[in-house]
């Protein structure tokens, strides 16, 4: 995913200066590569195993640690909050949790990053909202207890964010009337209709997850204490929690732990020193390996502390893959093992080769063409007997049953190059089980069944064939013209029916003959 | 030189005549050739500087049937005042025409439905003086006979032919072009001169039949990683989620899974008969990512990636094992400029207890130096089944860049454990990856459109250079 930061907004997050290509440089080496940027903007791509770099805070926290300026268990001012939520159990989206960020300085940028993160976040680990949903709310505007629980939509009454005549709508309304309720409606329960809400003392809506938030209750730049929930159908709600909490947290505020909700403590997991050296091939001491960690921000102590918004590390190897990120890929030596292996090569590779030598010495052009076809070309050759499920073209739907009609296609599409024209394939056909076949098409202005017998007779001889005896008896293909077609178990050849050889203004024969299977 | 210019020759250097029509020589029955033929053997003698040509042009006015007899009869419109007075009804077909140009020329006119004529005599006209005398005809008057086809016009061209002194003076020798059987066996090549030629005339292309690129290209990386001592492994196209995703430690709920990205095909795919290792991947499934539905596992589609065969590969063998494949991997993708539906992926395992990242490294490194690429870099990436995750660049010396070929790094122990029967602790290092092949061809043949490679232009697959 490609998030969106400001250079300005990097820097004031590092708290020093720091040179636009050092950062570029070092989000590349990073795992975080920078995919386009000026000097204002840059545009850095994350990946899955990365959501607490889905914004300027998770990246320059990270940057600090590789480039020195702060390394260790990041360290945020930590509370406990007297927030009551009463939670009335409800079947829809059953997991929940909450936590509190106060004393936060926002800027229009602070906001636009963290809209930015919640949507990103919505669409990996939410999995488009249907796993996960977030919701930030200014708490000052909210009376306190909240509740969680359930209502039918008709009941539901609130003006949601963006709301398109600035009205109250009722929940119905929500779901027909704005953007986000067109989207998501499908992730609420047909019937009976209703949806999980969030109300507050004053029995204000304020939020319809997984759908929307009140406009009365929305974060602005002069939003200071933030309150922060994530409903679900699976848990984890708290790791989405504790990935907004924490990023705000390195804009200076206060995180507080409220119930349910993330504890924000570290994980812990002894380190393997002897895995750590099997894996990396690196002769590193304990107290190098714990500098390399504290750069990419873990704890060390006897064990490793990891901060609460590392989902990713499982295991052993995931810290051995950040240790050799502080360490450089750049920085490792190139070696090879000693294997005593020899190589082998497939022999159906090696007759595939030979064969096409034989077809190029016969003055044949290998072509290649793609294993997925029109359905309509498919039908030259009796049909396709494999079709895809979800083609997004026409033209690459289902998986050819022989490589005739995409040859022809191909004479087609040549009659402007220099005849005679002779061309041939190795490939897979799909009728319906995989197989293999030569395949090749003559054509020039006394193209005919002598010459393509010929060519045929010399790989069948060439190749061994002739002690099995192919019997090639006169026979009827759909491609071919009755009474110059051969065909037997390993094939068919002959002259090409004129009304198809009419399409090309020359006369065409070809052949295919089935190849061993075997892999 | 050639037989028919020796033969030409020859006549010319015996006739008396001088200069003579190539007209004039053609009619000798000796020479035997008709006078296209002299006056294109001619002109290559006039190459040769034997002869010189004179261009003649001579015009010939002869009269047509009709011409014939109106010079026997008279004109038609002077035919016609002969029957007049008369009813315009009355006309005969013959003297219709003769009706038009008398009224045309002033010569008779209408009066009610009676024609009758304004003159009593008619003067000699141009056309009549034109026709007893057509070679005397001026321009203007042989235009007035060919408009009313009475006369027809061909033109003749004719050279005149006169020796150089060098024609005079050279001796005609026939060469021959084709040595024949015959000349062989006989014996008569001895006697005979032949044509020489030169290496600078154009002759009609020769198009040998060749290799596709991509052949080239994959036979190429095959060579690379038999010298390394890997074997090679081919799987069918047509996969089960199972191999493709489940055993890879990818998530039931990925995004990578779902429809717009993947080819599904109908029907239900077998699970493998080893029922343990399908209950240890749904194990680990379960415990990671808190799911997992036979259902899921179940499906059938175009392989995303050749990584199944390297499952498939840890799940059948024992290490030490170094394993390629290079082969057709398909995405459910719109065809542009840099996207194919299918296309080549380079895979390739070292599964050993003893190898690292570092080994990895090395392995990458001497298959790009084998492919022609002198320096390469590895950058952090992520993949669902990898840890260490790699994007391998290749630095490009003559575009002073690097670029981008594919993907590597060392299998998850999620990954290997349940497929090699291990716990996660104990599961032994593999090295992997997964390479793009279509990129290096663009490289190699130096193409802006990726489809170039597979639109399997006749014209460019003869033409393009062999990569050296």
């Amino acid at each position: 995913m490609i998030v969106e930061v400001e250079y300005a907004d990097l820097i004031s997050l590092l708290g020093k200066s720091v040179p636009l290509q050092d950062i570029v440089n070092a989000l590349d080496m990073f795992g975080t590569p920078v995919d386009e940027y000026d000097e204002t903007t840059l545009r850095v791509e994350v990946f899955p195993n990365r959501p607490d770099m889905l914004g300027p805070e998770g990246i320059s926290r990270s940057l600090k640690g590789v480039l020195g300026i702060e390394t260790g268990l990041p360290q945020w001012k930590m509370s406990s909050s007297e927030l009551e939520i009463d939670v009335t159990s409800t079947t829809i989206r059953p997991h929940l949790s909450f936590a509190t960020v106060t004393g936060v300085k926002l800027t229009e940028s602070a906001v636009k990053s963290l809209m930015q993160m919640q949507e990103k976040l919505h669409i990996g680990m939410g999995r488009n909202r249907a796993k996960f949903s977030i919701g930030i709310y200014d708490m000052d505007r909210i009376r306190f207890p909240v509740k969680y629980t359930e209502m039918p939509l008709k009941d539901i009454s609130f003006m949601p964010l963006d709301a398109p005549t600035g009205e109250e709508l009722t929940g119905q309304e929500v779901l027909t009337q704005t953007e986000k309720g067109r989207d998501f409606a499908h992730l609420l329960p047909k019937n009976p209709r209703k949806a999980p809400v969030m109300v507050d003392a004053m029995d204000r809506v304020i939020s319809m997850p997984p759908i929307l938030n009140a406009d009365f209750c929305k974060v602005t730049s002069s939003t200071t204490n933030l309150l922060i929930d994530s409903t679900g159908t699976a848990p984890g709600t708290d790791r989405m929690v504790a990935l907004i909490a924490t990023a705000l947290a390195e804009r200076g505020g206060t995180i507080n732990v409220v119930m349910p909700g993330p504890l924000f403590l570290p994980g812990r997991m002894k380190l393997d020193m002897k895995y750590i050296h099997k894996l990396t091939g690196l002769e590193l001491n304990r107290s190098e390996v714990a500098e390399l960690l504290k750069r990419m921000r873990f704890g060390f102590l006897d064990e490793v502390l990891i901060p609460p918004y590392r989902t990713d590390i499982m295991n052993q190897i995931d810290l051995a893959e950040d240790l050799a990120i502080a360490y450089g890929y750049q920085n490792f030596t190139h070696e090879l093992p000693r294997m005593g292996l020899v190589g082998k090569p497939l022999k159906v590779s090696e007759f595939e080769n030979t064969l096409r030598c034989l077809m190029v010495g016969n003055g044949f052009l290998e072509v290649k063409l793609f294993n997925l076809i029109s359905k309509v070309d498919a039908l030259l050759a009796g049909g396709a007997k494999v079709e895809t499920a979800n083609p997004k073209s026409l033209e690459c739907s289902v998986l050819r049953p022989s490589l005739l009609p995409g040859l022809f296609g191909l004479l087609r599409s040549n009659k402007s190059a220099d005849y005679p024209q002779r061309i041939f394939e190795i490939g897979e056909i799909f009728a319906p089980g995989q197989g293999r076949c030569l395949a090749g098409f003559i054509t020039h202005a006394k193209a005919g069944f002598t010459e393509v017998k010929g060519v045929v007779d010399a790989i069948q001889d060439l190749t061994g064939k002739t002690a099995e005896q192919p019997t090639w008896k006169a026979g009827e293909h759909p491609m071919f013209m009755p009474g110059r077609t051969a065909i037997s178990e390993w094939g068919v050849y002959g002259e090409l029916l004129p009304v198809l050889s009419q399409k090309i203004g020359m006369p065409v024969a070809g052949f295919e003959l089935r190849l061993e299977t075997d892999l | 030189m050639h037989p028919d210019e020796a033969r030409l020759l020859t006549a010319l250097q015996q006739t008396k005549a001088t200069p003579i029509k190539t007209s004039q020589i053609a009619t000798d029955p000796k020479l035997g050739m008709n006078p296209d033929k002299v006056s294109r053997t001619a002109y290559s003698l006039s190459q040769k500087g034997l002869l010189t040509l004179n261009k003649l042009t001579d015009t010939q006015v002869s009269l047509t049937p009709e011409g014939r007899e109106v010079l026997s009869k008279g004109l038609p419109e002077k035919l016609f005042l002969k029957i007049l007075p008369v009813s315009v009804s009355e006309v005969p077909p013959e003297l219709q025409r003769g009706m038009g140009w008398a009224l045309k020329r002033g010569w008779a006119e209408k009066k009610g439905d009676l024609l009758v004529a304004t003159v009593k005599t008619t003067p000699t006209t141009p056309e009549e003086r034109a026709l007893k005398n057509p070679s005397k005809a001026t321009p203007a008057e042989l235009d007035l006979l060919k408009k009313r086809k009475w006369v027809s016009i061909s033109t003749t061209t004719d050279y005149e032919i006169t020796l150089t002194p060098e024609g005079k003076s050279e001796k005609p020798e026939a060469h021959v072009n084709q040595l024949t059987p015959q000349m062989l066996l006989d014996g008569s090549w001895k006697k005979q001169s032949f044509t020489t030629f030169s290496p600078l005339t154009p002759v009609p292309k020769q198009w040998p039949g060749r290799f596709h690129p991509m052949t080239d290209l994959v036979n190429r990386v095959r060579q690379a990683f038999l010298s390394m001592g890997f074997t090679e492994r081919r799987e069918p196209f047509i996969e089960s989620t199972f191999w493709d995703f489940d055993a890879l430690f990818v998530p039931q709920d990925h995004p990578a899974r779902e429809m717009q990205d993947t080819f599904y095909i109908e029907g239900d795919a077998p699970l493998p008969k080893d029922k343990a290792l399908v209950g240890r991947v749904a194990d680990i499934h379960k415990t990671c990512w808190g799911t997992w539905e036979k259902s899921e596992a179940e499906k059938f589609l175009l392989r995303t990636h050749t990584t199944c065969v390297s499952a498939r590969t840890l799940a059948e063998l024992k290490p030490p094992v170094k394993m390629f494949s290079v082969d057709k991997v398909f995405r459910n993708e719109t065809l542009d400029y840099k996207h194919l539906a299918e296309f080549y992926q380079v895979e390739g395992i070292v599964y050993d207890p003893d190898v690292n990242f570092k080994h990895l490294l090395g392995y990458l490194k001497h298959f790009y130096t084998l492919m022609g690429f002198d320096k390469i870099r590895v950058r952090p990436a992520y993949f669902p089944y990898t840890e260490f995750s790699t994007e391998v660049d290749v630095w490009l010396q003559d575009r002073s860049k690097w670029i981008e070929l594919g993907g590597a790094g060392i299998f998850r122990p999620e990954v290997v454990a349940p497929l090699t029967d291990t716990t996660t602790e104990e599961a032994c290092p593999v090295l992997a990856w997964g390479l793009g092949l279509e990129r290096l061809a663009m490289l190699y043949y130096g193409l802006e459109d990726i489809r170039q490679l597979y639109r399997s232009d006749i014209t460019w697959l003869r033409q393009r250079r062999e990569f050296t």
